[in-house]
């Protein structure tokens, strides 16, 4: 028969008994918790995803391209008809069609002198360029480009450029003095 | 008084022990049939019904085909298009999805198909149509010109329960 106080040892044995149950308990508590969160998730982590893939055949795109103005350019200088006082006093460019007609040619003049001129030459081929109000003060250099331009709805797209230099060579008869265009 | 001590313990274990033995465990075993087990599966075919034609793309242009994606295997089953096709190369290239209802372009509705997201559980082993329609915006600039792309998806099919 024990004493109503336990005894040191007696206490200590108790204690750890409880110790020990409470960390027995401990495993079984969590995979009771693990079996409650299983059945609780409505059973979705019993049912397996399986997944395939299949790829459609590839298509290539590619975007269209604004033909450009064909062949290279023509470089004509036009006498004034003046006789003995002739000179080429102005200068023809030609150029060919693109393939598709666009919406207009537009040439873009860069002069020596920095001059800068857009002329829109609409679908015309031809384009004289003293009558483009070229001025020049001096014996000047110019780069010619003509692109082929399409319109859209909402943007513009521009071809390719054919380039071509041009010299307004400055001369004097007498005291006057004139200019002679010529490709360079 | 010993021997009667002894005696009545002697009573006592044999009561007990006699009572253990009187009861009789009784089993009985059964067997079921063989049977095997087999796991199910799931494929996809993913063709062109109708392939679209994206050459010569202008701003503003709409092109479509037709895909027919069919289901094989075991349970009902859901698909998923993605929004990555490799559309993105070309400035202004977009790629968007609506049902259709037969192999020709003149069958697509304007009912859109959510990229990246699973459909509506479709019958076992069922055919579904969807119309791919590939555009380039009205504002593409003129550095798209003969740019090129390759325009690949991937349809993804995942299985549903038969319940």
């Amino acid at each position: 028969m024990q004493s109503a106080a336990a005894t040191a040892p007696q206490r200590t044995a108790r204690r750890g008994w409880r110790r020990r149950a409470r960390h027995a308990g401990r495993p079984a508590a969590v995979l009771l918790a693990v079996v409650a969160a299983l059945v609780l998730g409505g059973g979705g982590a019993a049912w397996a995803w399986w997944t395939v893939g299949s790829t459609l055949p590839t298509v290539a795109a590619a975007a269209a391209a604004v033909p450009p103005p064909t062949g290279t350019f023509g470089c004509t200088p036009r006498s004034n008809g003046g006789g003995l006082l002739a000179y080429n006093s102005s200068l023809d460019l030609t150029w060919g069609a693109a393939t598709t007609t666009p919406t207009r040619y537009l040439v873009h003049v860069v002069g020596s002198d920095g001059t800068v001129l857009d002329v829109d030459a609409g679908t015309a081929l031809t384009l004289n360029l003293v009558n483009t109000d070229l001025d020049p003060s001096a014996t000047t250099t110019y780069t010619v480009t003509v692109v082929a331009q399409k319109a859209y709805t909402s943007v513009t797209w521009s071809s390719t450029a054919l380039t071509q230099t041009v010299k307004a060579t400055r001369k004097t008869f007498i005291i006057f003095p004139y200019y002679e265009m010529s490709c360079a | 008084m010993r021997r009667l001590w002894i005696a009545l313990a002697t009573a006592v274990v044999l009561t007990l022990a006699g009572g253990t033995a009187a009861f009789a465990a009784w089993s009985r075993t059964a067997s079921t049939a063989a049977t095997s087990l087999t796991a199910g599966d799931i494929s996809l075919s993913a063709t062109w019904a109708t392939a679209p034609t994206l050459t010569a793309l202008t701003p503003g242009a709409t092109r479509q085909g037709v895909a027919k994606l069919t289901h094989s295997g075991n349970g009902r089953w859901q698909y998923q298009l993605p929004s990555s096709t490799g559309a993105s190369t070309m400035s202004g290239l977009t790629v968007a999805y609506t049902t259709a209802t037969g192999t020709a372009t003149s069958s697509c509705t304007t009912t859109a198909v959510a990229a990246d997201a699973w459909s509506a559980t479709q019958a076992n082993g069922s055919t579904v149509y969807v119309c791919v329609t590939v555009s380039l915006s009205t504002t593409a600039p003129s550095t798209v010109q003969s740019t090129p792309a390759s325009i690949a998806i991937v349809v993804q099919a995942r299985n549903q329960p038969t319940n």
